[in-house]
């Protein structure tokens, strides 16, 4: 995992979220880095990135805040976690990794199926060779996200 | 994508988990049979395969107690929680089924992306972006019941 794939992960969801949602987010809190076994959010949605790397994207939240997400997505209003929503998450997901993927230079990557869990006490496991990086966003007027990339170039 | 070609894919991936069970911790899979999504696993693995012709996510899932057995027989004792070792067994374990069952479709030419390892706890609910999925229970001799998953692409 390397430095250089942070940014394009930031800036495809800035990207995306102006795009398809029409709001501008930011960062909210400083960068993790997690391995072992570690919490995510209600909502959390993973895409596999592979080609010349194998790795992952994530995007997780709060089920208030994926209603409001999707239905910015689709301009309407959205008062509970349904099939959806589970959706919008899986395709706002797979926008933003398509566009990081086109921002990480010198990398040929492929994307796989956008995968959306919904569950209390969600725990994403990450061994030590593939420790994921976790950035904190808040999108305005939806609420606070996190974005997450892990790579194995081994 | 041809409905023979994905109905041949789905067969490895059965096949390749229930050698798998059998050849690394003497686990019989009694049957294996089509069934609607499973909505009480607690442990989750998810995987792409991929070629140039070829996209799809294979997912193996277990309930909780399901999965504190199989993780046992790999490692030789008894848990007694999801700790670190037990989630690295499973993806271990459910990592040679997934890669054998590329390696047994050689005229594909499968590769395994990176494996994901997701524990969920109550309300628990999976969605893929995909063209189409089947689902097959493995129902283990005396354990449980792991639930395999290949959801195809639909640009595959």
């Amino acid at each position: 995992m390397k430095s250089e794939h942070i940014n394009p992960c930031i800036e495809a969801t800035i990207q995306t979220y102006k795009t398809m949602l029409k709001v501008t987010p930011v960062r909210s809190g400083d960068l993790a880095v997690k391995m072992g076994v570690f919490d995510v959010t209600d909502i959390t949605g993973v895409i596999g990135l592979s080609g010349t790397v194998k790795g992952a994207m994530m995007l997780t939240m709060e089920k208030a805040v994926a209603c409001k997400t999707v239905g910015s997505f689709l301009e309407k209003e959205i008062p509970e976690v349904d099939d959806e929503v589970l959706d919008g998450i899986g395709e706002i997901l797979n926008i933003i990794a398509g566009a990081a993927a086109a921002k990480l230079s010198g990398y040929k990557i492929q994307l796989g199926l956008p995968t959306v869990l919904q569950g209390k006490d969600q725990r994403m496991f990450a061994n030590i060779a593939t420790p994921w990086i976790i950035i904190p966003m808040n999108a305005p007027g939806a609420g606070r996200f996190d974005i997450a990339i892990t790579m194995d170039e081994g | 994508m041809e409905a023979a070609l994905r109905q041949q894919v789905v067969n490895a991936f059965t096949q390749a988990t229930a050698d798998t069970f059998s050849s690394m911790i003497g686990v019989k899979v009694l049957r294996a049979e089509p069934c609607p999504p499973l909505q009480q696993a607690a442990f989750n693995h998810l995987q792409d395969v991929y070629s140039p012709s070829l996209q799809a996510s294979v997912s193996l899932r277990t309930g909780a107690d399901t999965g504190l057995v199989l993780a046992g027989r790999f490692l030789g004792e008894a848990p007694v929680a999801y700790d670190p070792s037990v989630l690295d067994a499973l993806r271990e374990l459910f990592g040679i089924a997934v890669n054998a069952g590329c390696a047994s479709l050689t005229a594909l030419k499968l590769k395994s992306g990176l494996a994901l390892s997701m524990l969920t706890g109550d309300g628990r609910q999976q969605r893929c972006g995909k063209d189409r999925s089947f689902v097959i229970f493995l129902i283990l001799e005396g354990i449980g019941v792991v639930q395999l998953e290949v959801a195809f692409s639909g640009t595959a």
